[in-house]
């Protein structure tokens, strides 16, 4: 009986929280694989294909029992049965095959975006979590020093060389630590939570994340912008899809010209605020004007998108050449902390009168100098992969929506 | 008069390419694979990045529409020999030495900062080599260059099949 126990608790103990690890270079996968809006998107791209499908094949005779069942009572309706018999003689049922598959080429653009944007998302996410790892080491480091520095100051309460205030302060200290330590370590929680959802783990998992190799930030090159630019423009997906909208804005406006030729029965158009009229009419001039408004429009977003891609991208570089500048002076104000605490430690070990108060102080240089240094490190490997989003590279390569189409073919 | 003019027009639209807008992105090529031999091992501009993104990119949409087309794919094939002139094919495919040192100056402080499609320049070539008729690839090899510079590509093969 009791050997059943045993075993029922064991199975509870190995099921009860499972354990993934995760590494930085898998974080793509699985959030090619498994990210909710990533899937739901791949659905809205395979929608939009089908759709060139239903056009084409809605080019061909359909049967409409009704409109057939019509001609005999009225001879009309045999001019209504050529949308059924003959659709094919319907320009604008050609028009909307022709913008479905520019569509189609939209959402795939609007796809690699929103794929980029996930992956960085949950790359940076893996990024920050290990950088506060690191932190709530550095603090409970900080706080077993000031365990140390608070049983000192007790003690010499106790001969008198100190007040009881110095000691209650030090205490103060030390709580504020732990609050700290408490805080980031429900913000690890949180983070890993937030993570897993990105990479559509289960929730009742535990995510152990693999450390990452941080780079030799001073033998890194300062970066220029004009290096960038052109590749983040030409491989944005969310420029590129403007080319394509346009293209299948243009079939809006054959619509309009051909509309005496009757209007497509096919799926709704994409430019629902350009009106196009079943039959040529007075109004056909004024569809022709709102699809040019829509026109440029859309040269304006595409224009705004081009400024906000350089100006991240100018952010960017800025930051990453900011960091690689300045990491020797963090890392000269961590060392001299760092030699300040340890010269204090000494004096302390061998009896010299220390002031509690002067050991705190150095605690704290050390703590914050080693916080900075590390943010640094972090912060470059951070802006690195923005700039890799930015450029697609790395991770992010994937090929834009027609190289794809023949890459697939081969 | 008038009849004159309607003839003219009727000739012109009956002989005149239907895809001159494709026709002569193809003759385009030949501007831009010159600026890229000439300049393929020469650091990375502005200036060079336009051009391999022009020249990549149109030699993708071709290929795009060749094979995803199917009326241009049969247009093409019905004119290709009203069309091509045995040197065209030399003038517009970059050769492999000039595109391998292309793609080598397309990496930068370790990031790639080329067209995509530079890389798949040769699966592109392989793949246009597959919808060409034998008559056709017949006429790619009858000129030296052209032959040297698809085979060695690896985009026909040695041997004449």
């Amino acid at each position: 009986m009791k050997s059943l126990f045993f075993m029922i608790g064991v199975f509870f103990i190995v099921h009860g929280h499972a354990s993934t690890v995760i590494s930085l270079e898998k974080v793509s996968e699985k959030v090619r694989n498994s990210n909710f809006k990533v899937l739901e998107n791949a659905q809205r791209v395979y929608q939009a294909k089908e759709t060139i499908n239903f056009n084409k094949r809605n080019l061909l005779p359909k049967l409409n029992l009704w409109n057939i069942l019509k001609t005999p009572l009225d001879w009309r309706g045999a001019i209504d049965i050529v949308q059924d018999i003959a659709p094919f003689l319907v320009p604008n049922n050609w028009f909307k095959v022709g913008q479905s598959r520019q569509l189609y080429y939209a959402h795939e653009e609007q796809y690699r975006a929103l794929w980029a944007n996930e992956v960085m998302t949950s790359k940076l996410l893996f990024i920050n979590t290990l950088r506060d790892i690191q932190f709530l080491d550095i603090l409970k480091h900080q706080a077993s020093k000031l365990d140390e520095l608070v049983e000192i100051s007790e003690s010499r309460e106790l001969f008198g060389h100190i007040p009881a205030s110095t000691t209650r302060f030090l205490k103060i200290q030390l709580i504020q630590v732990k609050e700290d330590i408490r805080s980031l370590e429900n913000l690890v929680f949180e983070e890993k939570k937030a993570l897993a959802y990105l990479m559509g783990i289960d929730q009742s998992d535990d995510l152990d994340l693999q450390l990452i190799n941080l780079p030799r930030v001073k033998d890194l090159p300062l970066l220029d912008f004009n290096t960038f630019v052109f590749k983040a423009l030409s491989s944005s997906p969310e420029i590129s899809q403007y080319k394509y909208l346009k293209d299948a804005l243009k079939y809006t406006r054959r619509s309009v010209y051909f509309s005496f030729l009757g209007a497509s029965s096919n799926s709704q158009s994409y430019f629902s605020n350009i009106p196009v009229q079943d039959g040529l009419g007075f109004g056909a001039a004024s569809s022709i004007r709102i699809s040019r408004a829509e026109a440029h429009v859309l040269d304006l977003n595409e224009q705004a998108t081009i400024e906000v891609i350089k100006k991240s991208l100018y952010n960017i570089v800025n930051n990453y050449n900011s960091y690689v500048a300045n990491i020797e002076n963090q890392t000269k104000r961590r060392n001299l902390a760092k030699q300040n605490y340890e010269a204090l430690r000494s004096s302390l070990d061998m009896g010299l009168d220390i002031k509690p108060l002067e050991m705190l102080e150095s605690i704290q240089n050390e703590f914050d100098a080693s916080i900075s240094l590390v943010n640094y490190q972090y912060g470059v490997v951070t802006t690195m992969e923005r700039l890799k989003r930015m450029v697609f590279n790395g991770d992010y390569i994937k090929a834009e929506s027609k190289l794809t189409d023949l890459l697939e073919r081969n | 008069m008038k009849s004159a003019i309607m003839i003219i027009s009727f000739l012109t639209i009956m002989t005149g390419c239907k895809y001159q807008e494709q026709f002569d992105v193809l003759k385009s090529l030949s501007e831009d694979r010159e600026y890229l031999e000439n300049n393929s091992d020469k650091i990375l501009t502005k200036e060079k990045q336009i051009v391999i993104e022009r020249y990549f990119s149109n030699v993708k949409d071709l290929t795009h529409r060749l094979v995803s087309d199917s009326r241009f794919s049969r247009y093409f094939h019905k004119r290709f020999f009203r069309y091509f002139e045995t040197q065209m094919c030399n003038d517009f495919v970059l050769d492999k030495e000039s595109w391998t040192n292309v793609l080598k100056t397309c990496e930068v402080d370790s990031f790639y900062l080329c067209a995509e499609e530079v890389k798949h320049y040769q699966a592109m070539g392989k793949l246009v080599s597959e919808y060409l008729t034998k008559l056709e690839e017949k006429n790619f090899r009858a000129e030296e260059g052209c032959r040297t510079k698809l085979v060695d590509l690896g985009v026909l093969n040695e041997k004449n099949n």
